[in-house]
């Protein structure tokens, strides 16, 4: 009986949270460089029924052997196995504004957080902000840029007063990693290195090749609006049928209780 | 009387283990890899028969012979391995299968059977499944893979550029009823004597890569199974109801001084 109720809740937790990924996929189909996650599920946990001892039984009488594992297995419902990022190359849009840059192919951007945590990210829409009298290139949410060896850059400027973009943008520092898909993400559009990311390797030419930078372009959020759509219907319905199996659950309980 | 009390009660139980097998089904719905499962029963009469006469059987007739005593039990649970749809996602680490066959795990010294090919790395860079199973080559062996940027063919060859990273380990059961459904949702091979219980698929089965096999629950069949054991449960509980009442009649009213 409590079994009933048990996979019935369990599909109602774990699918309401699918719900809350596909939604934050959905609400984030205009953010410049978002990528796209999906949920992945497990069932959970299998206990034995104990509604048929007859392959013990059976052994003894015929002498035959004892086949291990023929016990009915009930489920208990369903969990979450991982969130993961499906890193798919967004669409470049074009803007006016020459400090912002999209990448075309693998790698992202390096980052310095004011505590002087690296982070990466793909979003490049990038600011100056003055120190003192220094110019140094900074994302919206205050990191810094950094160049290919971790360090912030300073913008170069011309003797008339206009930024050197020729010197800035190869400047710009991009890595690359062994296995991007384990990467954590951070917040806001950032993410960091994990021990199944393996360590970021500088895209200089020397160990990685340095993907194409678009400037004045920024990079799309990769979110398919259609497919998600159909995935929160999905989700839906699947949250739904949970539901009946909690209703079913709580109608034989009902039905037991008003037996006498 | 007192027998249909045990015969409502055993069919009351019962609908309960199966609604318990279709609710599972219903939750994973959405689980990668997720073969649905239908609970076999069988009633007490024919089993004992079984188990007394087995070369017998078509001689005998339950009724004669053992009386009308009848109860109904959970008997098996068998997976319906049917193909699931694949998905695509264009992620490296995702896997999926089309024909038949398993991916082979490792947990502990045990090796399991699973069709889920959501897989992932772990801290020392093996390929396993997001719950921490190792993925086995071809010798039984964990496969490490650091970098996201290998292929894998439709045998299961896994190459990185130039370098060969050796093949996945692809099994099928000679028999079906020989593999069996364990504690954490995989399936293991209960055969463990006979060498040739899991056999190799040689070319009938394509692993692709950037893709993940969808369950097989049809969710409009499990709805109507999970209505019909609930009424089955219903009418049990009626039945149990009116049995409860004959027997009041019984204790109070026959023979009353």
């Amino acid at each position: 009986m409590n079994t009933t109720f048990r996979i019935g809740s369990s599909g109602l937790k774990y699918h309401q949270k699918n719900l809350d990924v596909i939604g934050n996929n959905i609400a984030n189909v205009n953010t410049y460089g978002f990528k796209t996650e999906r949920m992945s599920f497990s069932s959970q946990l299998y206990t034995s029924m104990q509604g048929n001892p007859r392959p013990a039984q059976d052994a003894e009488r015929t002498g035959e052997p004892l086949i291990e594992g023929q016990d009915i297995m009930t489920g208990h419902g369903v969990r979450t196995a991982s969130v993961d990022t499906l890193f798919e190359q967004g669409a470049p849009y074009s803007t006016d504004n020459p400090m912002d840059y999209a990448i075309v192919g693998e790698g992202m951007f390096g980052l310095l957080t004011g505590s002087g945590e690296k982070r990466y990210t793909r979003t490049g829409n990038f600011i100056i902000s003055m120190e003192g009298n220094k110019p140094f290139l900074k994302t919206t949410q205050g990191d810094y840029v950094t160049d290919t060896k971790g360090k912030k850059i300073q913008v170069p400027y011309k003797s008339g007063g206009e930024i050197d973009f020729s010197k800035l943008s190869p400047s710009i520092g991009i890595f690359v990693f062994p296995n991007k898909y384990a990467l954590e993400q951070a917040g806001g559009n950032t993410y960091v290195e994990t021990i199944q990311s393996g360590k970021a390797i500088p895209a200089d030419g020397k160990k990685a090749n340095r993907p194409e930078i678009l400037q004045s372009f920024l990079e799309g959020s990769s979110v398919d609006i259609s497919r998600q759509m159909v995935d929160l219907i999905v989700a839906q319905k699947a949250f739904q049928f949970s539901a009946k199996v909690v209703q079913v659950g709580d109608e034989v309980e009902q039905i037991v209780n008003s037996l006498r | 009387m007192v027998r249909g009390f045990y015969t409502a009660g055993s069919g009351m139980l019962t609908q309960q283990k199966i609604m318990n097998t279709v609710g599972q089904n219903m939750t994973n719905s959405q689980t990668a890899g997720y073969k649905k499962g239908t609970l076999l029963t069988n009633t007490f009469d024919q089993e004992l028969l079984i188990r007394l006469e087995k070369d017998n059987v078509d001689n005998l007739t339950a009724n004669n012979e053992i009386g009308a005593s009848i109860i109904r039990y959970p008997d098996k649970l068998i997976a319906d391995h049917e193909q699931g749809g694949l998905d695509e996602t264009s992620r490296a680490y995702d896997m999926a299968l089309l024909g038949e066959g398993f991916f082979v795990v490792q947990k502990g010294d045990k090796q399991l059977l699973t069709r889920n090919g959501q897989f992932t790395i772990d801290t020392e860079t093996y390929l396993c499944l997001p719950t921490g199973e190792r993925v086995l080559n071809t010798s039984g062996q964990p496969i490490k893979l650091p970098n996201d940027t290998f292929k894998v063919d439709v045998n299961g060859t896994i190459t990185d550029g130039r370098s060969k990273k050796g093949s996945l380990m692809i099994v099928k059961p000679t028999n079906y009823e020989m593999i069996s459904r364990t504690e954490e949702g995989f399936f293991i091979n209960d055969d463990v004597n006979n060498e040739n219980a899991l056999v190799g698929v040689q070319g009938e089965t394509a692993v692709m890569q950037g893709y993940y096999e969808r369950s097989n629950v049809d969710i409009g069949q499990e709805m109507t199974s999970i209505m019909e054991a609930s009424r089955a449960f219903q009418s049990c509980s009626q039945t149990m109801k009116m049995i409860d009442q004959i027997t009041l009649k019984t204790v109070t009213e026959l023979g009353k001084v």
